[in-house]
């Protein structure tokens, strides 16, 4: 049975949008998803970037997310071994919960991914859960990191990992081998720079475009949008189920819907805002009425008083 | 036509003298300026610096100094007369009644309008002159202090399209958009605002005559969503209410005034940005209109959430009072 989330708490919500983000715009550099049980613990992959040692590495890790998330940073652990990071060892980033003074709520867990990418090549100067390999090892490592994916944690978990990992074999490029002959180099190049064009600029997928079934349909689930709907790729939803008496995709397609049931920009006051002018002024007009009998009554005794004495 | 000439042709139109910026005097003070540096340099000198002297005397005596006034006066004007319109188009209670029994004598309503639509204009016209002529600045000296100039005006919140009204009268303008006005042709300079949704994100946007586009994103960053029960920082960006309380650690309670000044906008990491905060009204109205099942659906949400707040808020005063 599929656990339900209470989606009136602003953390499962902000999740929940992330969840759907990740899945309608995803990238070749890495991929992330929470478990199935608790949406606050993450399971990503991330490749290694290029032109360093970790080239061609696939690194597997997880994220647990606060019960203040956004408002508190999430903390990240790695589980596949780098050369540059400590497995299961909570590592320390200006992004994770060791240095909560610089996390700000508008980052997400692709910025974080992002930002864990962009460190990789980094010197650690010594921070917490960081290792200074050499050159070599850790290419070594990058070579290994492919093979398979490390064995961690509950079965569903696993699940997962393996899901995330074929998910990012069948994203990279292979790199093109240089032929003697003139005309195969050149067309290396092209390729090579093609490869390049598509690393560069990973966000860059057309919005249909199919991710693989080694991937399984908790990736990404495609769904045929009406003719005059906006074509957005929050059309795309996840099949993972959710929420309290919800589950997650109907809840995304709620949040699509609303967007498809806009109305018209013009200001139409509701009849009972009409009733309610109405039952104002009337108000209005029998109080003064009222002060004004009142007033004229009180003039009257005053006169009555007044021709007695 | 010249972006000047249009600008000096619409800023004449204008029947309330209203400050702008001085283009025909900054454009004299820059050639006075290009004539200065080449007569004391050779131009193959003063083309391999690529830079502004560190101490032009033109630059830093007339030309920023006038600029900043002259944006001050215009954000000044822009910010006093938008909030007095909003606050006729607000007003509640017995105050809403007496302002529409003078307006249906004065017959003034359209003007109301017509005045929001002016603003938006006023507004937009008068930040493509600032960056033009801080573009026509690091043209002549090669150098980059115009753009260095401009962050610092968006950091001394000079900038007029970081003004929460104008995201207000946006809104404004949309809102009441059915009544036809027969606008005057020297303002009609843009061709309206509008709420778009690009991929499910709304945005006010609005298009000037020089195809040029101011786009407001309305999703708040906080909560990935759109926004509900707008407020705006003093910095510019955009939240929900309850998101920017939360990132000020604040209660709803006590609101974002209570916010400690050192807690910074969750975008920009700007200080001091709470105390200062604007609700945007006539946003919040648009929004509840245009997306209603969504605005039905959070207000519940909301509500269950302001609850606890209130109950937690008493709860602590309770405790305070008694000496628990």
């Amino acid at each position: 049975m599929a656990e339900k989330h209470n989606i009136k708490n602003p953390a499962v919500k902000r999740i929940l949008q992330e969840v759907k983000e990740m899945q309608s715009n995803p990238s070749d550099d890495y991929m992330s998803l929470p478990l199935e049980e608790n949406i606050f613990e993450w399971q990503f992959a991330i490749r290694g970037p290029r032109d360093t040692e970790f080239e061609g590495g696939i690194y597997h890790g997880r994220i647990q997310l606060p019960s203040e998330y956004p408002f508190k940073p999430p903390s990240f652990m790695l589980l596949t071994p780098s050369g540059r990071f400590e497995t299961q060892t909570k590592i320390c980033l200006s992004i994770s919960n060791h240095h909560p003074e610089h996390w700000q709520p508008s980052w997400s867990v692709r910025t974080a991914l992002v930002a864990l990418i962009a460190f990789m090549p980094t010197n650690p100067n010594g921070a917490l859960g960081s290792l200074n390999y050499k050159k070599e090892d850790r290419c070594a490592l990058a070579t290994k990191s492919q093979e398979a994916p490390p064995k961690f944690g509950t079965p569903e978990r696993q699940r997962l990992i393996d899901e995330i990992h074929e998910y990012m074999l069948s994203k990279s490029s292979p790199l093109p081998q240089l032929a003697p002959s003139q005309a195969s180099e050149e067309q290396s190049k092209t390729e090579e720079a093609k490869a390049q064009v598509n690393l560069e600029n990973p966000e860059a997928l057309p919005v249909g475009a199919e991710i693989p079934d080694q991937a399984g349909d908790r990736i990404v689930e495609e769904q045929e949008l009406p003719v005059n709907a906006n074509p957005n790729p929050a059309g795309v939803e996840a099949s993972m189920e959710s929420s309290s008496s919800v589950s997650s995709n109907q809840l995304l397609q709620k949040s699509d819907a609303r967007v498809q049931n806009l109305k018209p920009d013009t200001r139409v006051q509701k009849p009972d805002d009409r009733l309610f002018t109405l039952a104002a002024i009337g108000l209005a007009i029998a109080i003064v009425v009222l002060l004004l009998k009142k007033f004229i009554k009180s003039t009257e005794y005053g006169a009555v008083f007044m021709d007695e004495s | 036509m010249k972006f000047c000439k249009k600008y000096q042709e619409y800023m004449q139109g204008q029947e309330k003298k209203l400050p702008g910026v001085g283009f025909k005097k900054l454009k004299k003070i820059l050639k006075k300026c290009r004539r200065n540096s080449s007569s004391q340099k050779p131009l193959h000198a003063s083309l391999a610096a690529k830079t502004c002297p560190d101490h032009c005397p033109v630059c830093d005596g007339t030309f920023f100094p006038s600029l900043l006034n002259e944006m001050s006066d215009i954000v000044g004007c822009f910010n006093q007369r938008a909030q007095k319109l909003l606050e006729l188009h607000l007003a509640s209670g017995v105050r809403k009644y007496f302002l529409w029994i003078k307006g249906k004598l004065q017959g003034n309503h359209t003007a109301l309008i017509q005045e929001g639509k002016d603003l938006v204009t006023y507004a937009l016209i008068n930040a493509i002159a600032i960056r033009k002529i801080l573009k026509k600045y690091d043209k002549i000296h090669y150098s980059k202090q115009g753009q260095l100039f401009k962050s610092q005006i968006q950091s001394m919140h000079k900038e007029i399209l970081q003004s929460p009204w104008l995201c207000e009268l946006m809104a404004f303008h949309i809102n009441l958009r059915e009544t036809k006005v027969k606008s005057r042709k020297a303002h009609a300079l843009f061709d309206g605002c509008s709420l778009t949704f690009k991929d499910g994100k709304p945005a006010l946007t609005c298009e000037l005559f020089d195809s040029i586009k101011v786009d407001i994103d309305l999703t708040c960053s906080i909560c990935l969503d759109t926004v509900f029960d707008p407020v705006s920082l003093t910095c510019g960006h955009i939240f929900c209410y309850i998101c920017a309380c939360s990132a000020a650690s604040v209660s709803i309670v006590n609101g974002l005034k209570s916010a400690d000044p050192k807690m910074k906008c969750p975008l920009c990491r700007e200080g001091a940005v709470y105390e200062g905060a604007v609700h945007l009204e006539e946003l919040n109205i648009l929004l509840s209109r245009s997306c209603q099942e969504y605005w039905e659906q959070r207000i519940q949400t909301e509500r269950v959430e302001r609850v606890k707040q209130i109950k937690e808020h008493w709860d602590s005063q309770c405790r305070a009072f008694v000496g628990v």
